[in-house]
């Protein structure tokens, strides 16, 4: 089972997403829910996770530094940190990569674009649980 | 309503398009109407700023009743579920949010990066005047009401 970390200030957000990735091959993953990055390094300091999932525009840490802040955690740097922002484009896509993004979504999330994404990370079976 | 270019119109009628139909699953039509010809009465929004390249304000207004038919419509629920209205305002700001962030793709060039607030509880238009583009949308036979207000040359490479 997949544990998964969503992190966006809106909760309409967050089961939204939640609900994309239910369709896109998550519906048994056990999802934890934040509302700013730095809830998001509180749960992983007790916590393991497969995926975190981030908004970009966030109060108190925004989805940015958190990406930074995890990839710099001895424990956390190889979760996949998937962004959703919608305000991408192509100069914040490439700084999001170059901070080790896992991929840079469009809001609002699609179980179509999310499949594609989510296709390999299912297939490595590589659960923390 | 008409300084604003037939661009800048249309990118904004598409950005409140597609991101009803896509989050909400519910259509958005352009009215020609002016939000006096609707007497809105009692409306929630949501406002957000774009911050960078240009300084742009957009106010997203709708009846509650619509904003409570949106909020089912994206949590998938029957017509008798009722929301708080807690959960109503934060539909309507994550929709205000999606809005701005497609409109400002639509007509920021590619290598122009833009900012976006957080969005805000917003339940009045803002004040008439110059600079200010009012769309008038029917979403389900309601009105939808999306305000801009600022100076987009800068987003459109435009000094």
């Amino acid at each position: 089972m997949k544990r998964i970390i969503i992190a966006d200030d809106s909760g309409t957000a967050r089961m939204f997403i939640r609900r994309c990735f239910e369709i896109a091959g998550c519906r048994d993953a056990e999802f934890m829910e934040a509302s700013h990055g730095r809830q998001v390094l509180e749960i992983l300091e007790s916590q393991s996770a497969d995926i975190v999932v981030t908004d970009l525009n966030m109060p108190e840490m925004n989805g940015r530094e958190l990406l930074r802040r995890i990839k710099e955690m001895p424990g956390s740097r190889d979760i996949p940190v998937m962004v959703v922002t919608s305000a991408a484009n192509p100069e914040k896509v490439q700084e999001l990569e170059r901070m080790g993004a896992f991929a840079i979504l469009g809001k609002p999330l699609s179980p179509s674009s999310l499949s594609p994404v989510l296709k390999p990370l299912l297939a490595s079976g590589e659960d923390k649980s | 309503m008409s300084e604003w270019s037939l661009e800048i119109v249309e990118a904004l009628q598409e950005a409140v398009a597609e991101t009803m139909e896509s989050i909400a699953f519910m259509e958005a039509f352009p009215l020609e109407e002016s939000p006096a010809d609707t007497a809105p009465g009692d409306l929630l929004g949501s406002w957000i700023e774009v911050k960078n390249p240009v300084q742009v304000g957009l106010t997203l207004l709708v009846p509650p009743e619509l904003a409570m038919d949106i909020t089912r419509s994206i949590y998938g629920v029957d017509e008798d579920v009722m929301f708080s209205g807690v959960e109503a305002r934060d539909t309507l700001a994550e929709l205000v949010n999606i809005v701005a962030g497609r409109f400002m793709s639509k007509i920021t060039p590619a290598d122009l990066t833009f900012e976006l607030g957080l969005p805000e509880r917003c339940d009045v238009p803002p004040e008439a005047g110059g600079g200010v583009f009012v769309g008038v949308f029917d979403v389900e036979g309601a009105r939808l009401f999306l305000y801009v207000r600022g100076n987009l040359g800068e987003a459109r490479g435009q000094n």
